[in-house]
């Protein structure tokens, strides 16, 4: 616990910051929410069908997984990443609350206030905004207020865009196995839902009519309360607007979760900013392939690190390919043709998937190979991540290239697979040929006989235009061509996930060790 | 037509019927009239239609056959908002707005017609006093801070408020206790006499309807059945309804006449 303490002090800068992105971004999603929200429930109280289309279509909307939905918007958004999709979604699973009590709060009102407000004469407008409204805003606010709490957690989601928030802390204690770095990320903003939800039911009882008055201490307390939330979400917005005076549009550099995708995205970053001197923005974390590969294409990012072998098979949604080489340059030409992305040179280490197993259960079993795997494998439980689940060249391709039936298969964040492999939860697991948890945990690959899986490179990703706009940047990507052999990234990447270190620092020293860095 | 001599007619309605959507009956030809400055008190059991002659007068239901008339003039001519302002309403439930104070629930109609803030305030504070609230004590209260009686004076008040010459009044006293319940009743007597409002009251309570009204009007399945003075319709009940009806109610209603007389 000491160890939680003192990384919460040495990164308090970032925290806060983050934890004010966060409640801005809750927030503006909440305003935004209430804006759209409130006019259509009025739409939606006004006639049986009204009700009926509008909060059908916020139901729907609210049953979409937020992964999708994030996904979704992010295409949407021309691949612009960060605020404004995490913000579109946000306001999305907001909407369904706000309308409904809207609906809830119109139709509620008293029949006798109903009969008097027509029995004087007030025209449908002034009953709606002097009597209807009025009367309505603390059963609105009740819907807000679950709103705001769910919106705090979806806010963490969010990260997988790109978001800045709290989510990011998270994301990263999961890659890397770390607890206290969950914590770092999950604490803040349960108490920020709860400040959000205390705060607001403050207001909707100091609202009702029909409640007895608060006393005037809680009434000051829930006042300074909101007054605080709202200059920290305000400060969140302050930080994230663009600097305008001289400031440059900085290069966005961004990277797949994934310990060794961080480690490269850190040096591509230091490098940038060391020899071109342009302002960086890391984006990392980001949920996925598809999310980075998007956000690229539609220019949320400037560059990133990918497989070849992924981007072959999912980007390209081409066959696997045993050639390295070839494999390349086919990436390399049809996303250079098609998208206007520049496909660097390989780091020099090839990555493939690697089947897992306890060295225990390889020695009891006498398993070294995968076709060894096929006679055990139904006595076995097997975990894979959700992106070998579906790829062609993951696990549907593996069972059938090696006839293996497992005893179970469980789908699970790959980040998780290695713990779990190790503490014993599941016996057979996919994992990186260079992550360097597989010889930190005693994890044994099995041998690939068949040469099932393709070698994939590690090659840097680059929008075309951004290379021409900065000449200099190019020369500056391509330092770490063929300087990181598969050996070399292992150790880096035992250094975050076995040590638990700092993967900017690790990097940085890295490329300090290579003299491409004072 | 018993109309008092030389008094105008404020409300009429001419050969009344309503009949719902499912074929229901609810009025079946009614003719009847309340004169200027008379209280009208409309008798009945539940379901006899007296609700529904009373909210054809400010336009709530509309006949699905005859006329109305509101001072002379039709109130299909009318606009129905402007008729509304124009007519003071009062209801068992009152209907204050309880998100309001007590001063700007008795000042909301002089709002709605735009009257300043000023000037509505002050008239309002004046009805207030008039009502027996008051309102230094009163006026900046909620309405869930007063009393089922406090709150019905409020309702009376706030239908005096834009001083319309014809007040509805449907169940008013109805959720009252007794004792507050004849209490106002007694005072509203009073106020009316010093107003000259023309009231139209429905009450299931014969009681009440003898207490305050000038001439009752009992209504039995939609169709109007006997009208005239209570003296008139209490001691000639003109069918079994009207007799069954006014059965124990006819030593209460001439000792209630008494004091009024």
């Amino acid at each position: 616990m000491t160890g939680f303490w003192r990384l919460a002090w040495n990164e308090r800068g970032a925290l806060a910051a983050s934890t004010a992105a966060h409640l801005d971004l809750v927030m503006e999603a909440l305003f935004i929410a209430v804006a759209i929200g409130v006019p259509l429930g009025i739409v939606a109280s006004r006639s049986r069908w009204g009700e009926r289309v509008v909060l059908g279509l916020a139901n729907v909307l609210q049953t979409v997984p937020s992964l999708a939905l994030l996904g979704f918007l992010l295409i949407i958004f021309g691949g612009a990443i960060g605020k404004p999709p995490a913000l579109a979604a946000l306001v999305v699973y907001a909407l369904l609350p706000v309308i409904k009590n809207t609906v809830l709060g119109l139709k509620g009102l008293d029949p006798g206030v109903a009969e008097a407000a027509v029995g004087m004469g007030m025209t449908r407008f002034q009953r709606l905004t002097l009597v209807e409204l009025p009367l309505a805003v603390p059963v609105v606010l009740g819907g807000v207020r679950v709103a705001a709490v769910a919106a705090v957690g979806m806010a963490t989601i969010a990260a997988a865009i790109g978001a800045k928030g709290l989510g990011g802390y998270i994301f990263r204690g999961v890659s890397l196995s770390d607890s206290r770095l969950i914590l770092l990320g999950s604490v803040p903003a349960a108490l920020l839902a709860l400040a959000c939800d205390a705060a607001l039911g403050e207001v909707e009882n100091a609202l009702d009519p029909n409640r007895a008055k608060t006393s005037r201490g809680r009434t000051a307390a829930a006042t300074v309360a909101i007054v605080g939330l709202l200059a920290i979400a305000g400060w969140g917005a302050w930080l994230d607007l663009p600097r305008r005076e001289g400031e440059q549009k900085p290069i966005v550099i961004g990277a797949k979760d994934g310990t060794e995708m961080i480690l490269l995205g850190h040096m591509l970053a230091d490098l940038v900013e060391a020899e071109t001197g342009l302002p960086v923005d890391r984006r990392f974390n980001l949920g996925g392939t598809l999310v980075c590969y998007n956000a690229l294409k539609g220019g949320g990012l400037d560059a990133y690190v990918e497989y070849t072998g992924t981007a072959l098979t999912t980007i390209l949604k081409e066959p696997p390919d045993n050639d390295p080489k070839r494999v390349r340059e086919r990436v390399a030409a049809v996303l250079g043709e098609r998208d206007g992305l520049t496909c660097l040179d390989p780091f020099g280490f090839e990555n493939t998937f690697a089947i897992l197993m306890r060295g225990g259960d390889v020695e009891k079993l006498g398993v070294r190979t995968l076709s060894g795997l096929s006679g055990q494998a139904s006595r076995l439980r097997a975990g894979f991540g959700p992106e070998f689940m579906s790829r062609p060249d993951g696990y549907p391709g593996l069972v059938e290239s090696y006839g293996l039936k497992f005893g179970d298969v469980r789908e699970m964040d790959r980040n998780l697979l290695y713990q779990a492999l190790a503490k014993g939860s599941i016996d057979v697991a996919a994992g990186d040929s260079t992550d360097g948890r597989i010889a930190a945990l005693g994890l044994i690959p099995l041998v690939d006989d068949r040469r099932y899986f393709p070698p994939y490179e590690a090659v840097t990703l680059v929008r075309t235009e951004t290379l021409k706009r900065h000449p200099t940047l190019r020369p500056a990507l391509d330092r770490l061509a063929g300087k990181i052999s598969a050996e070399v990234m292992r150790g880096l990447n035992q250094e975050v996930d076995g040590k638990h270190r700092d993967a900017r620092e690790v990097a940085r020293e890295f490329l300090k060790s290579l003299g491409l860095l004072k | 037509m018993t109309l008092k001599s030389g008094a105008q007619e404020a409300v009429a309605w001419r050969d009344i019927s309503m009949v719902y959507a499912d074929g229901s009956v609810a009025l079946k030809g009614v003719n009847l009239s309340v004169a200027a400055g008379e209280i009208l008190a409309v008798l009945g059991t539940s379901g006899s239609g007296k609700t529904t002659l009373l909210k054809m007068v400010n336009r709530l239901v509309d006949p699905t056959s005859g006329e109305v008339f509101v001072g002379g003039k039709k109130t299909a001519d009318w606009d129905p908002i402007a008729l509304r302002r124009s007519i003071g309403y009062v209801i068992q439930d009152v209907g204050l707005m309880p998100h309001l104070t007590i001063l700007s629930n008795v000042a909301i109609v002089p709002r709605l017609l735009g009257v300043p803030r000023r000037v509505r305030e002050e008239r309002a504070e004046e009805l207030l006093k008039t009502v027996g609230l008051e309102p230094s004590r009163y006026a900046k209260r909620k309405p869930r801070e007063l009393s089922g009686g406090q709150r019905q004076r409020v309702g009376v008040a706030r239908a005096l408020a834009a001083d319309p010459s014809i007040i509805l009044m449907d169940e008013p006293f109805g959720a009252l206790d007794p004792i507050t319940r004849r209490d106002l009743q007694d005072e509203f007597r009073e106020l009316q006499r010093r107003l000259g409002k023309t009231v139209i009251l429905v009450t299931h309570d014969i009681r009440e309807a003898c207490r305050i009204a000038d001439r009752l009007a009992l209504m039995d399945h939609g169709e109007l059945v006997q009208q005239g003075s209570p003296e008139e319709v209490v001691g000639h009940p003109a069918t079994e309804f009207a007799r069954a009806f006014f059965q124990d109610a006819e030593a209460v209603a001439t000792g209630g006449r008494e004091g009024a007389k």
